[in-house]
Order: structure tokens, then sequence, then C-alpha cells
């Protein structure tokens, strides 16, 4: 039986100059967590060039693993993924996660969110909620 | 939990109502709401209370912070040092208070902490 199902806040915050890997504090005690459904919603307003936001997941206490990878430029939109903890998964050398990438089936008790920018928005916003049950 | 938490979760069980602390992120028209649910205690300013610029839309909110702390309001946030003072989860000046229906902005937060956060008083407008 899962700890604290529910919908969490990963990231909100204003988009300005640019960010350079970001780290955004880490939800915890969401042990037992059978699948983590992610929405990040980018509300662009205008100049800027590019923004992505890492969502990881810790396992081992220590090192974070990237999990869903979302990618924005200059235009407002609304992406989803589904991490499925209970996905069976054949042994995979870990790697960073490339543009849109997914890990799916790998899924720990603590969840956080990195940003990254490149040139400088303005009135654009970016969060990312997840649902764990 | 802490027994001043436990009797001020009793107390709001009884008499309070739900309302919604809400702050905000972002500027423009691309403001984020990033919101909590929780129980507190509301209060307006009854007439004869009123004095110098004080007006009736003023009220007083007695808040537990049991929601928050199992809600982990207001989630992530850029890393920071943390002080009892500084603490996000604290609702402050310049958040809001959704209250029976109707947005209103905190004025003032008073954090009491006994070792630790137990209780928030706030004074909201609007």
């Amino acid at each position: 039986m899962m700890l604290n199902p529910g919908t969490y806040t990963l990231a909100a915050l204003g988009i300005t100059t640019a960010l350079t890997s970001s780290i955004q504090t880490e939800i915890e005690d969401l042990e037992g967590a059978l699948s983590a459904t992610l929405e990040a919603r980018f509300a662009y307003g205008s100049g800027g060039t590019t923004c992505f936001v890492k969502v990881q997941t810790m396992i081992d206490g220590t090192n974070w693993l990237d999990i869903a990878r979302f990618d924005f430029t200059t235009a407002s939109a609304v992406k989803v993924a589904n991490i499925s903890g209970l996905l069976s998964k054949a042994v995979t050398a870990y790697a960073a996660l490339s543009a849109e990438g997914v890990l799916d089936g790998v899924l720990g008790p603590s969840l956080r969110a990195v940003v990254t920018s490149t040139g400088t928005y303005v009135d654009t916003s970016l969060s990312v909620r997840v649902n764990v049950r | 939990m802490s027994a001043e938490i436990v009797a001020l979760d009793a107390a709001l069980a009884r008499a309070g109502e739900n309302i919604t602390i809400r702050r905000k992120a972002g500027t423009g028209q691309n403001q984020i709401n990033i919101d909590v649910e929780v129980r507190a205690r509301v209060d307006w300013k009854r007439s004869d209370e009123m004095v110098g610029t004080l007006f009736q839309t003023w009220g007083e909110v007695i808040l537990s912070p049991t929601q928050i702390l199992a809600a982990q309001w207001p989630g992530g946030g850029p890393v920071s040092t943390v002080t009892d003072r500084t603490d996000p989860r604290i609702p402050r000046a310049n958040d809001f208070a959704v209250i029976q229906g109707k947005q209103r902005q905190i004025l003032t937060s008073k954090p009491i902490i006994i070792g630790q956060w137990v209780r928030c008083e706030l004074t909201v407008v609007g």
C-alpha cells in the first residue's frame, strides 16, 4: 500500500533569465508508489529560446535518475507522461535523458524537477505536477 | 505530532471551515496558482472593532500546519537554506486565501513555533 498518494507540485516558477540545471526541492515519502502521472505545463509569454525540465527519482538515497524530460521552445504547451513502477525492465545502463525522453519502469520514493532554460523569457511560466498512486 | 497541533486540529474540526491557501508564481497573464486546502477558523472584524483604516473586509485566520505538511505544499521550489521564518511552507504576506469562494490577500502571517511549527495566524483582506 502506498504512503501518501495524491497530487504534488514538483515545480512552479516563472521563467526569466537563463537557468542551468535549477534544482527544485523534492517531494518525499512516496514509498509504495506504483505509478506517477506527470503533467508539464509551459505557458509562453515572449522572448526566450529553449526550456526543458527533467523529472528525477531517487532510489539509493544519494543519486538522482532522470525518468522524464519535457522540452519547450517558444510556444505554450502541455505535455504528459506516465511512469509505471510495475513495468518489467531488462538490465539497462543508466544514461541521462535526451529531448522528450522517458525512462519507464523506474520509480523511487522521492521525486524532483530540474529546470534548464536558454535566452530570456518574459511573462512565461512552467509548472510540473505529478499524481502518484 | 505535538499536543498543540492535535488540540488545534480537533478545535478546527469542530469550529472551522475549509479554505484554500494560494501562492502565485510567475508574472503577467501566465501566473501559476499553487493551492492547498486547509482547515481554518476565520473571524471577520465586527463593526465595533473598526478603528482608523481597519475595514470590515479584514479577517483573522487561524490554521494548523497539518494539511500543508501532508500536501508538501508548495512543492518544488529553488533549493535554499530554510530557517523557521523563511520556511516556504509557511503562508506569507502576499500569498492568498480563498475563503468562501473569494480570493483574499494575506497581509500578515505569524507562525507560532514551539519546537516545531504548530499554528499560523493570518490577517487577510479582500
